[in-house]
């Protein structure tokens, strides 16, 4: 069973829990105003525990108040998942400078040590794959290393040693088992849902295009779009007409926008996406087979169109018609030098002259040049337009074997799409060896925060989303292996830049609802590594 | 074969500077470079002049370029230690970018925030819900870390 978690942003701004004691008082104080709770002004929280006397939480900014300082921090609800420690009814701790006084972890280190924790419990003692620590090194700005078996917690640059606990709690959290203040708003009520003008598109265009890119990218939005590859155009059709009847037209395009519908779910007439049949989907990594030569795969989708320098370039004096002028001075994107000069790659030899024209893109290359790119990706024989990004073949990605489930919450709403169960999504990747595909074949690769969850409403759109992330996580396209941009560490499993929303209640990270442009935005990050609809 | 490429990228700066943007070798490792960014003018960062550094893999321009903030910045999608989430220094990089296109990418990243993609969710949650406050922020910044 899921709790509700009340916290506060501590000075590293992560939220720490408040005890139980406090936090189911002011969630029954939440629970019984619902959308009124933020007009309530200050909520004192000494009557729920004595040592809270001079704090307070003024519910129009959210914060949490001390009368004596005047310091103000953040306060937000959370929902913990039953894996949680404090789900389970522990809590852990480490120890102040005083002797036996003891200061609550925040909730995201929580979820790391719990991890560990219960992976060591499971494990059998003389296991060699039993690690106890936890290294906290570059989350948050902290320097902790933490064995969860010593029960220690060291800091990293300074060496000083502290005793951690898990603590069985005396009073458990408010169970999270109904929504009842997320019932289906009555028709006609206004939503208090920011409207955010996304920038990303406009970002999107920038990167993709080399053209574009000349432009000041700043006015670029105001100014024409570059033509989008064809499976982006696909897509973006894809988003700007629902797939359903006519008859629920009106209702889907309501509900695409993320406005607060009054609809509810499973309107008589209203025809359902279907969901998708498998509900855990696992990738394995296989190795490689023997991958096709790099000169025939180039050959697959790229056509010849100049061989040497007789046929045109600088020497020649017969080939003066506009069309060899202008090939005269396009530039190969790859090496940035001109067409009618060898590719960098390979200078000297004959073959350096050599130009090919991409079957589809009709966009321009050093053979030679494209040849590199190729030898230089995981050879999966699809290869990328460096111009316009149109994919050749089907691209695959290289994350590494997991696990992909998903489920419907029912009664749970994501902010937006109220009236809409929510589907959950998780991934489930453990930590293993760098294969020949990855960045260090052969050295460690390692996992953190897995399983990871992320939310989709239970929408149409929504399922169609599940349906084309299904697609990519078959693709090995969901998670890469590189450097967290968030926490900075190497050889970690991080997100491969198609988004999830990881939070279902509020948005805490900036990674939660109401973002109404998301769905329209993922099926673009989608389109970028080639999954689109007509994958289905 | 990168050197070459990057020669190119330093000459062809040289011709044609992009506009408030500067970038080139910090001593004879030509693999490590130093750009400069001038804060847009439409933008809270208006008036400051913010360094970064440029870290070129072995294999450019098959991989991007490591690109950080040196100057402090107070932006949604920058960090402390100066990383900058911006899809084309990741996985949407490609061949043709160059470190010119790259430093447009992110002047453009200054004069809209992508707050929905947060790397500092506190400053995203201020750009969202006050942005009067965001941009004082902002500004103080500029002025106390970026002003020459």
């Amino acid at each position: 069973m899921s709790v509700i978690v009340w916290g506060r942003d501590n000075d590293y701004k992560v939220c720490t829990p408040y005890p139980p004691e406090v936090s189911n008082g002011i969630e029954k104080i939440f629970s019984a105003n619902k959308s009124a709770f933020q007009n309530l002004g200050r909520i004192q929280l000494g009557p729920f525990s004595p040592d809270y006397a001079e704090f307070s939480i003024d519910t129009a900014i959210m914060k949490q108040c001390q009368t004596s300082s005047g310091r103000r921090f953040a306060v937000e609800r959370s929902i913990m998942g039953r894996s949680s420690a404090l789900a389970k009814g522990y809590v852990w701790e480490f120890e102040g400078d005083t002797q036996s006084h003891w200061f609550a972890y925040d909730i995201s280190t929580m979820t790391y040590l719990e991890e560990t924790y219960s992976k060591l419990m499971k494990r059998r003692p003389k296991s060699k794959k039993r690690q106890p620590i936890v290294n906290m090194k570059g989350h948050f700005q902290m320097q902790y290393v933490i064995d969860v078996e010593k029960m220690q917690q060291t800091r990293a640059d300074t060496g000083k040693v502290r005793n951690i606990q898990r603590r069985p709690l005396t009073q458990a959290y408010m169970p999270d088992q109904s929504y009842p203040w997320q019932s289906p708003l009555s028709s006609g009520t206004a939503m208090n849902v920011p409207v955010f003008t996304r920038s990303s598109l406009k970002r999107r265009n920038v990167a993709a295009s080399g053209g574009a890119a000349q432009q000041t990218a700043g006015t670029l939005a105001s100014k024409q779009q570059p033509t989008p590859p064809a499976p982006i155009a696909a897509a973006a059709a894809a988003v700007n007409q629902p797939s359903a009847p006519s008859a629920v037209k009106k209702s889907a395009t309501k509900k695409q926008q993320g406005l607060g519908s009054s609809q509810q779910k499973g309107n008589a007439g209203e025809e359902r996406e279907p969901l998708p049949l498998e509900n855990k989907i696992r990738i394995v990594t296989k190795k490689l087979k023997a991958a096709r030569p790099a000169e025939e795969v180039l050959q697959q989708y790229a056509t010849v169109i100049k061989v040497d320098e007789e046929n045109y370039g600088s020497n020649s004096d017969v080939d003066t018609d506009e069309e060899t002028e202008g090939q005269e001075n396009q530039h190969c994107s790859i090496c940035c030098d001109k067409l009618s000069t060898p590719s960098g790659y390979g200078e000297g030899e004959a073959s350096a002259n050599v130009v090919v024209q991409l079957k589809r893109c009709g966009h321009k290359f050093h053979r030679l040049c494209l040849l590199e790119m190729y030898k230089a990706t995981h050879k999966n024989e699809s290869l990328q337009c460096p111009t316009c990004k149109l994919i050749y073949g089907e691209k695959t990605g290289i994350c590494p074997a997991g696990v992909m489930k998903w489920t419907i919450l029912h009664g749970a709403s994501v902010a937006g799409y109220e009236g809409y169960d929510t589907i959950s999504v998780s991934y489930h990747i453990e930590p293993g060896v760098q294969g020949p595909e990855h960045p260090k074949p052969g050295q460690p690769f390692f996992t953190q925060g897995f399983p990871r969850v992320g939310y989709l409403p239970d929408t149409n759109e929504g399922r169609k989303v599940l349906k084309l992330m299904i697609e990519a996580w078959r693709r090995r396209l969901m998670f890469t292996v590189g450097t967290s941009y968030t926490t900075g560490s190497s050889d970690v499993v991080t997100w491969n830049e198609i988004h999830h929303k990881t939070e279902l209640h509020g948005n805490y990270f900036g990674h939660g609802y109401p973002d109404p442009s998301y769905l329209a935005n993922v099926i673009l990050e989608l389109a970028d590594h080639g999954v689109t609809e007509d994958c289905l | 074969m990168a050197m070459k490429r990057i020669q190119k990228e330093l000459q062809d700066l040289g011709k044609d500077p992009p506009c408030n943007c500067s970038a080139g070798p910090v001593g004879d490792d030509m693999f490590h470079w130093q750009a400069t960014i001038m804060g847009p003018t439409d933008s809270p960062y208006h008036g400051g002049v913010f360094f970064l550094t440029i870290t070129f893999p072995s294999d450019y321009p098959f991989k991007p370029p490591k690109v950080t903030f040196s100057t402090k910045i107070y932006h949604p999608n920058i960090n402390s230690q100066g990383g900058i989430c911006l899809d084309i220094l990741k996985n949407q990089w490609s061949p043709a970018l160059t470190i010119s296109k790259v430093l447009l990418s992110i002047c453009s990243l200054l004069t809209d925030p992508n707050p929905d993609d947060p790397l500092v969710p506190d400053i995203a949650r201020t750009f969202k819900t006050d942005r009067n406050e965001y941009n004082r922020l902002a500004k103080e910044w500029t002025t106390k870390y970026a002003e020459c």
